[in-house]
């Protein structure tokens, strides 16, 4: 199977209209509109630096290295899968499977501390004084190990001089039962010549409790997280907002939120397990990943970015599903199902039309392929701009005369 | 009655207008011709009322029939009645009715839908004509597709099918004792802001 593209889009059932404005798709846009990338199986990378290849520490925008989109950071044994995967079906396309494992103490020099799987959106460097829109989405599988260390699953970094080392300005945090968002920041200089530059110790930390995860219903599910900030190492400037879920759970005006930096800040999602302390090497932490959407300034609403993301983009894609006719010769009932794009991008071929959870003894007749155990089928035409519509035919074998049932979904790329 | 602000009067004769209306709103009906000239031979006539699980709840009445039906034939799943009476068709499940009939002829019959109102996939309920080899055609001859909050879609092949809309009269069920009890509420009210004016 050839893995899919980066794109955006996919669906289904919904009557949630489009986001108005728009993402400039230029400075920073959904980076899933661009290019094949990330492609599979994705390299374990060791050179971090390589983080801060290529960005403008004087430029007004940060234009996108298309062709690459993606950087991964995976170290000792942990493991970066991209395809489809629990909570491919919400996010419309396959996503990252993100597995921190820990590593043998003995197989290593120095000692790891510290393991993580995680994948970095490249050229998205941001400096102070600026305005920068991300969206982050984790889907945390019911059997996720609860650990009582922090286990970071999306930031906002900061590039830093190589001696310097400071946790990040913006970081979604897995703490044993409970859901955490960690800010810090600081003043100081970040050359590490001056007597009082920064440091882990210097910097302020502000801990907020998003929510809990110890009941299973808080579980196999998408937290989406957007972000809006107004990066600033200033006292008395800045302001940085978060909504989980499309609700507001943190806003903050006048208020420095990052630290003195050359490159800027960037975004990471992933499993960083920040200590391995009594932990047993070979444990597994994985979790789900979805693609990190960016924004600049000139986005207008948090909306933008949501309905980009797992939680969000049900109202992407209109569905309409038609009544069935029935051939008693064939024993075969027939439909068709409407799918309209609603979102304000073009949803570029191949689209696979795909049913899954079609009751036992059904089976669909004109299927092009499987999946995960569920049928589908290609649609025929190429690109779906806004605002267009296909058609796709539905043929089923139902030998017992079920009544016929799946959950639509329109995914991009090619399996 | 003289406590009554003319606005409040207005109001409440709105509001009983707007139940009568509802009253004389005519119902949805159907005539459907099934025209099979050109072909002889023993054929079938089959009626299907179909939608996924998620569709919404919607129901046809297929009654009136007339052609040269014969006495073959099945009735299969959600459908009660019995042919040539009236047949009830229930979304609720898999139907399937079909009849024996010679081809050559016209087979006609009225069709009537009580519409989904609830949010839903949408139902088709679909005519098929056969002859010994099986289907005359690979779309139904005529289908009406049935959409929660929309209008009968209404599709037909010109070789074998017309359909024409037909008005129901106004009553065709019988209104809830409620209903006239809120029609009656209107015209009295209507009295009295005609006295008031005097």
């Amino acid at each position: 199977m050839t893995l899919p593209r980066i794109l955006l889009s996919a669906a289904f059932v919904a009557a949630a209209s489009a986001a108005h404005a728009q993402v400039n798709i230029w400075t920073s846009g959904p980076i899933t509109v661009f290019g094949s990338s990330p492609s599979g199986p994705l390299p374990n990378s060791t050179a971090v630096a390589t983080f801060h290849q290529g960005y403008q520490p004087n430029g007004d925008r940060n234009p996108r290295y298309l062709d690459n989109l993606y950087l991964t950071d995976v170290r000792y044994t942990s493991t970066l899968e991209w395809g489809f995967f629990p909570g491919s079906m919400q996010a419309g396309h396959a996503i990252f499977k993100s597995t921190a494992i820990v590593p043998s103490a003995s197989s290593y020099t120095p000692t790891p501390t510290s393991t993580r799987s995680e994948v970095v959106a490249r050229w998205s460097y941001t400096h102070n004084g600026k305005r920068r829109w991300y969206a982050i989405s984790v889907f945390i599988p019911d059997s996720w190990p609860f650990v009582q260390h922090d286990v970071v699953v999306g930031q906002l970094h900061t590039q830093q001089p190589g001696t310097i080392t400071v946790s990040p300005p913006v970081a979604v945090v897995l703490h044993d039962k409970y859901l955490n968002l960690t800010l810090q920041t600081s003043e100081l200089s970040n050359d590490p010549n001056v007597a009082s530059h920064i440091e882990k110790n210097t910097s302020s930390t502000q801990t907020i409790r998003l929510g809990r995860i110890d009941d299973k219903s808080a579980r196999d599910k998408w937290y989406c997280f957007v972000m809006q900030a107004d990066w600033s190492n200033t006292p008395g400037l800045g302001g940085f907002k978060m909504w989980m879920n499309g609700v507001l759970k943190y806003d903050a005006i006048n208020a420095m939120n990052s630290y003195q930096s050359d490159g800027g800040n960037y975004a990471k999602t992933g499993a960083y397990l920040t200590s391995l302390q009594d932990l047993t090497p070979g444990t597994p932490y994985t979790m789900y990943n979805d693609y990190i959407y960016l924004a600049d300034a000139n986005t207008t609403s948090e909306n933008d970015l949501y309905n980009l993301t797992p939680c969000g983009r049900t109202g992407s894609v209109a569905v309409v599903q038609s009544g069935l006719t029935f051939n008693r010769f064939t024993s075969q009932y027939t439909g068709t199902v409407s799918l309209t794009n609603r979102s304000g991008y073009p949803m570029t071929k191949p689209l696979q039309f795909m049913l899954p959870g079609l009751p036992a003894g059904v089976t669909l007749a004109n299927k092009t392929g499987d999946l995960g155990g569920a049928p589908y089928v290609t649609l025929p035409n190429a690109t779906l701009e806004p605002g267009a519509s296909a058609t796709v035919t539905t043929t089923f074998d139902n030998p017992g005369k079920a009544a016929i049932g799946y959950t639509p979904v329109l995914y991009t790329g090619s399996y | 009655m003289t406590h009554l602000t003319p606005k409040l009067v207005r109001t409440l004769l709105a509001c009983a207008l707007t139940a009568a209306a509802g009253l004389a709103q005519a119902g949805v009906s159907y005539h459907v011709d099934v025209d099979s000239t050109g072909h002889t031979g023993p054929g079938s006539l089959e009626l299907t009322f179909l939608g996924l699980a998620n569709a919404a709840p919607a129901s046809a009445t297929a009654s009136g029939f007339t052609g040269l039906f014969g006495t073959d034939g099945d009735q299969q799943g959600s459908v009660t009645g019995s042919f040539p009476g009236q047949l009830v068709f229930n979304n609720g499940g898999a139907n399937d009715f079909w009849r024996s009939v010679t081809l050559g002829g016209v087979f006609g019959f009225d069709v009537d839908f009580d519409l989904p109102i609830a949010a839903g996939a949408n139902t088709t309920f679909a005519v098929m004509l056969a002859d010994a080899a099986g289907y005359l055609t690979v779309a139904p001859v005529a289908a009406f597709e049935l959409a929660p909050g929309s209008a009968v879609a209404v599709s037909a092949d010109p070789t074998y099918a017309r359909v024409a809309a037909v008005t129901l009269e106004p009553a065709r069920s019988v209104p809830e004792p409620a209903s006239w009890k809120l029609a009656g509420s209107g015209l009295l009210l209507m009295g009295v802001l005609r006295r008031l004016r005097r």
